[in-house]
């Protein structure tokens, strides 16, 4: 809870801070738990009472009101949530939509099945179709701005429906949507993180920089997680699930749509199941599971978590030299 | 953010949280000072941890000693970096097969990792690459320097010799046919220079091993021409005598991001070699599958598999963000790594005699059996 100088209240001068410091209220927390409201109020002066209606007032602004279910629905559709087409059609039709923004998203699978290059593609087809910005935070070197200008250079040949080159101030517009940032490790990766939530959320001074920021893109989460989990280190608990809040803050708080990758391990009878244990699986609202079929030399997308839609459903796609083709799909 | 999530170590989480301080809203204000007082911390320690406070552009400390270094200032655009990919120079293999699956070379600020079953060439490429880079830049060559670091002790000197003398002869030749070569490029083209340029490290066990890792950035601080860095193999200090595979699994994975953060850092090329082992699975027929694990599979950037057919070697792009998936045939003869030569069909194979490879001579049964051994298998 912060001390009550921080809230930069008008009426708090340093004599009534004096005051109430000499009673033992110095942060919000005390004054909430110590306070004597009325006793404060008939005290002393109007400034006294000036300041606790302030402090009342920033506590109230704090709470998180109880909504029906009506307001919640109406309140959605006022923001105008949007699902953000991912540039291969068989999964967005599998995802009714694309990702939708507030949720997020894990793509799990094991080495070589097409985790970075749906990565990639979901950036050129969200930087490309709603010109938003796009944030990749990429911790094995595997963003290549080659290949996505390869995918957004197709992307924009199918929809001006001409085979001949593509204008590079086009491309440049669409590229500099996308931004990348390195990290190699968790700390790294949460700064990284907490600031782009912070500058989000501080609405008077937001950058103009991070207003149109519509997706992020963390790949992979479980290289950053895994070197620090298990084994002697009780931090290393504590610090996924800290990277697990904030993924999940920026995308309800900021309105994003947050997808990450992860790996696979072993599981039982052989089969691979997702790493990071049990605690990491209630983080994503939505998990998808990549396999490889080798005698197709497709990807196939299976739906294995989501909140809305039956986990039945199946998508597949080919890597192609000009991005991801959607295959057919099974329902 | 919370303070738990700051990289301090315990004592001094331990001081903060006593004083109250578990978010880092309540230490954005104060000065180090204030804070060393409260927390009961050395003025360093205090400066330390407030340094380490995230701050947005539109908060400052009150007096400025704290300077705000955004961690979003390391953002690039994919645009910038399409300028920087686009031009940045690659290792050459010298051979323009293998150049061509890898779409010109080993580039900086990539981990790549090339696994083989023995004597397919491994170590034999890793010394080409380490004199590969010294190419000069005037004939469109990385020039820099090469740390290799030997955990196998297969680095032959008289092999390095042999390979530097071939390459500088015919770098000699292909400049002096295009323009008379100046005194700095005959500086350049020496075999003691060249040798001089590749700085041996030798590891004998795993601690060995990361301790030559963590210590690569000081390394690096005093050679900083240093473009490549070689370690054969990455897997040997690790596969045997490791009582818990778990922790090998996490050693590997903080190995793996510490590298990739060198390869970022100091814009160089990182190329790992790794051995393969054996999947058996019960319905489908035992695969060749590289060792380490499922978890390292995902710590490289790009992943080139080498193995036989017949008498053929063969490179396959098994996992790349921008490479397609393409197969490539080589051979390694007395100057180095080359393209593939026409072998001749007959029984008496006497290239097989004459070279040094370690793999063992095959009857015919067994090398048509080999033959299954192709790239389907793998993945």
């Amino acid at each position: 809870m912060p001390k009550l100088i921080e809230l930069g209240l008008p009426s708090l001068t340093p004599e009534i801070y004096s005051i109430l410091a000499s009673q033992g209220i110095i942060s919000v927390e005390d004054f909430m738990l110590s306070a004597d409201i009325s006793k404060l109020e008939a005290w002393g002066s109007g400034t006294l009472k000036e300041v606790v209606a302030e402090i009342l007032h920033y506590l109230e602004c704090q709470r998180v009101g109880l909504k029906s279910g009506l307001r919640g629905v109406q309140d959605m559709q006022a923001m105008g949530i949007q699902y953000l087409p991912t540039g291969c059609d068989s999964l967005d039709a599998i995802l009714e939509g694309g990702l939708r923004e507030g949720t997020l998203t894990e793509l799990v699978g094991a080495s070589a099945t097409g985790k970075t290059q749906l990565c990639m593609q979901v950036a050129a087809s969200v930087a490309y179709k709603c010109r938003a910005l796009v944030a990749y935070i990429d911790t094995c070197h595997s963003f290549s701005s080659i290949r996505v200008a390869h995918m957004v250079g197709t992307l924009i040949k199918t929809s001006e429906g001409h085979q001949g080159g593509v204008a590079a101030d086009e491309l440049g517009k669409v590229l500099k949507g996308i931004l990348k940032f390195s990290a190699f490790d968790i700390y790294s990766a949460l700064s990284i993180l907490h600031e782009l939530h912070a500058s989000i959320s501080n609405n008077f001074q937001a950058p103009e920089e991070f207003r149109h920021l519509r997706l992020l893109i963390v790949d992979s989460a479980s290289s950053l997680i895994s070197p620090i989990l298990g084994g002697n280190q009780i931090q290393g608990h504590a610090l996924m699930v800290g990277m697990g809040a904030i993924l999940r803050k920026l995308a309800i708080e900021n309105h994003l749509a947050v997808l990450i990758t992860n790996h696979t391990v072993g599981g039982e009878f052989g089969q691979p199941k997702p790493a990071l244990g049990e605690s990491w699986k209630r983080i994503p609202d939505v998990r998808l599971l990549l396999t490889h079929n080798p005698s197709s030399n497709a990807s196939e997308v299976a739906v294995i978590k989501h909140s809305s839609i039956a986990c039945n459903k199946q998508a597949s796609f080919c890597i192609t030299k000009r991005g991801l083709q959607s295959a057919e799909a099974e329902l | 953010m919370e303070v738990a999530l700051l990289p301090l170590p315990t004592s001094l989480r331990a001081k903060l949280f006593a004083a109250g301080h578990f978010t880092t809203t309540t230490l954005l204000f104060l000065t180090p000072l204030e804070l060393a007082r409260e927390a009961q911390l050395s003025n360093e320690e205090a400066l330390s941890v407030l340094k380490l406070v995230p701050r947005s552009s539109s908060s400052s400390s009150s007096d400025g000693i704290i300077s705000a270094s955004s961690a979003l200032d390391g953002a690039k655009t994919a645009w910038d970096l399409l300028e920087y990919e686009k031009n940045r120079k690659k290792i050459v293999t010298s051979c323009a097969e293998l150049d061509m699956i890898l779409e010109g070379g080993f580039c900086p600020k990539e981990v790549t990792e090339i696994c083989g079953v023995p004597g397919v060439g491994k170590t034999q490429l890793g010394m080409q690459l380490a004199i590969n880079v010294q190419i000069p830049v005037k004939l469109g060559g990385v020039g820099g320097h090469a740390i290799y670091i030997d955990t196998e002790g297969s680095f032959m000197l008289e092999r390095a010799l042999q390979m530097t003398k071939a390459s500088i002869d015919e770098l000699v030749l292909a400049s002096s046919l295009s323009s008379p070569m100046d005194d700095d490029l005959i500086q350049q083209l020496d075999i003691d220079t060249y040798l001089s340029h590749i700085y041996l490290v030798r590891v004998h066990d795993p601690t060995e091993q990361l301790a030559v890792i963590n210590n690569l950035p000081n390394l690096l601080k005093e050679h900083n021409q240093v473009k490549l860095i070689v370690i054969d193999s990455i897997t040997f200090n690790f596969r045997q005598d490791f009582e818990d595979m778990a922790g090998r699994t996490r050693l590997l994975a903080e190995m793996g991001q510490k590298l990739a953060k060198i390869a970022e850092e100091h814009d160089l090329a990182i190329v790992l070699t790794n051995q393969v082992t054996m999947k058996p699975s019960n319905n489908e027929i035992s695969r060749i599958v590289p060792a380490l694990g499922e978890s390292w599979s995902h710590a490289c950037t790009n992943r080139v598999m080498m193995y036989w057919i017949d008498t053929q070697r063969y490179a396959h792009v098994v996992k790349s963000p921008s490479l397609q998936a393409a197969t490539a045939a080589y051979d390694i003869d007395e100057c180095g790594i080359c393209s593939a030569k026409n072998k001749s069909n007959n029984k008496s194979n006497n290239n097989d005699n004459k070279s040094n490879n370690k793999r063992l001579k095959l009857d015919e049964e067994a090398a048509a059996a080999d033959s299954n051994n192709n790239p389907a298998h793998f993945y």
